[in-house]
This record gives C-alpha cells, structure tokens and sequence, in this order.
C-alpha cells in the first residue's frame, strides 16, 4: 500500500539529534558572549 | 552574536567538527527514519572521519585548555583536565567505531551511535553552569546527573518502544554513567595529578 503520509514521525533518534544541537548551542553560545567564562572551563571544584 | 571570542584555529576546528558530527547524527536519524539506507552509508563514512577528527582534535584543544588554565593560576588542578578529555576521545571514538564495525546489526548500530552522542555532549551540558553559578557542585549536577540523564532517558524509551532495555544501553549506558561518577570522585586526587602530568608531557 501506499504510503500516504511521506513525512514520517519525529523518531526517537531524531529527537535526541535536535536536543543535541540545542545543548551545544546554548552551551557554548555563553563562550561567545560572555567570554570571561572560558577562564572556568575546567574549573570543577 | 556580542562577545570578543579569540581562540587557536585547532579550537574552532574542533568545535566545528563536534557541531556537524551532532548535526550529522540528526541527519542520519531522519535518513535511515525515511529509508534512504544508501545515503546513509555514504554520509557515515563522513561521519567516521569527522569523528576522528573530533577525537583527534581533542587533543590539542585539551593541551589549549591546560595552557590556559595553569597560566592563570589554576596550577596542578588545570593539568588535571587533561585525563577527562582523553577519556572523553578514547570512549566517543571508542563507541563510534564500534558502531561503525556492528553497522550490519541495526539495533546494535543505533544505540552505539546514541552513545556517542551522550558522551560528545556532556562538555556543551557542563557549560550550563555558566547560566547557573549558584549550583552547588557543576561537575555533579551539569556534567553527570544532567549529561547522563539522556541516558536515563533512552533506557526509558527502550523499554517503553521495545519491551525491554538493549544490552548495549543498558551496559554501555552504566560504563559511562560509572566512568563519569569515577571521574568525579577521582579527579584532581594524587594519582589523577600523575597522569594529568604524565600526559601533559607526553603530547609536548
């Protein structure tokens, strides 16, 4: 049968890929503008 | 975007190689979710080799890191970021090419990618405690309860979409979970400052 709806669901990987690129924009997008927060990169404790 | 961003090109280049791997892994997704199996080997053999290069410029982004931590004053503490970012390259190429070699075995594939992933990310979750300086303890909040939560998160789907939780999630999900707690609770200790040192030296 055909497939009537081409556009598939949204799959679990796919939404795993999309928090992906937002965890990394908005984590790094504080580097870009606040740069005195590189000076605590590894700053764990 | 505001900010006076100066970094080493090898910095830009190794951010640029993780952004696209991530955004590769969304593409790859959304490939196999609409059958182009075709297309989808042929970018996974451009994912392979950004992956290496994602590993690779680990490396000296992480020797950066240090160079830029002890000149200001963080002394044998800065060194010792140098054992996360090894362990960081060996576990995300470690898992991708493991991946790579268990292509033919979807289920398998899929879940080593995921992975991947989850362990690319957790220095963009870490950099979370920059909106929040208030938490106590970033590298127990941000960089493993939060990172690893997506893990939490995929064995729920698992179980939840399939009926049970995949070996490979389930075991390889509790080695990196263990691996970061480990790094928490070892980090900067006497031991972690001797290898800290001793890679330190080794990649001069």
């Amino acid at each position: 049968m055909r497939d009537i709806n081409p556009i598939p669901r949204l799959s679990f990987f796919s939404a795993m890929g999309i928090i992906g690129l937002l965890a990394v924009h908005v984590g790094f997008a504080k580097t870009f503008i606040l740069p005195e927060c590189k000076a605590t990169t590894t700053h764990r404790r | 975007m505001q900010g006076n961003y100066h970094a080493p090109a090898v910095i830009s280049l190794h951010g640029s190689l993780a952004v696209s791997w991530v955004a590769l892994f969304l593409v790859q997704s959304l490939l196999i979710s609409r059958r182009s199996t075709r297309a989808h080997r042929v970018l996974g053999i451009v994912s392979l080799l950004m992956a290496v290069g994602v590993a690779v410029t680990m490396f000296p982004a992480g020797m950066y890191q240090v160079g830029r931590d002890v000149a200001a004053g963080m002394g044998e503490t800065g060194v010792s970021a140098l054992v996360g970012v090894v362990t960081s390259a060996v576990m995300f190429l470690g898992l991708v090419i493991a991946g790579i070699i268990c292509r033919r075995r979807p289920a398998v594939h899929k879940r080593l990618m995921l992975l991947a992933l989850i362990v690319l990310l957790w220095p963009a979750w870490f950099r979370f405690r920059h909106y929040f300086p208030g938490v106590p303890r970033p590298d127990i909040w941000f960089a493993v309860v939060l990172a690893d939560s997506l893990i939490v998160i995929s064995w729920i789907w698992d179980k939840w979409a399939n009926g049970r939780i995949h070996p490979v999630l389930l075991y390889g999900g509790l080695l990196i979970i263990l691996e970061h707690i480990f790094e928490v609770i070892a980090f900067d200790s006497i031991y972690w400052r001797n290898v800290a040192a001793w890679m330190y030296q080794a990649f001069q």
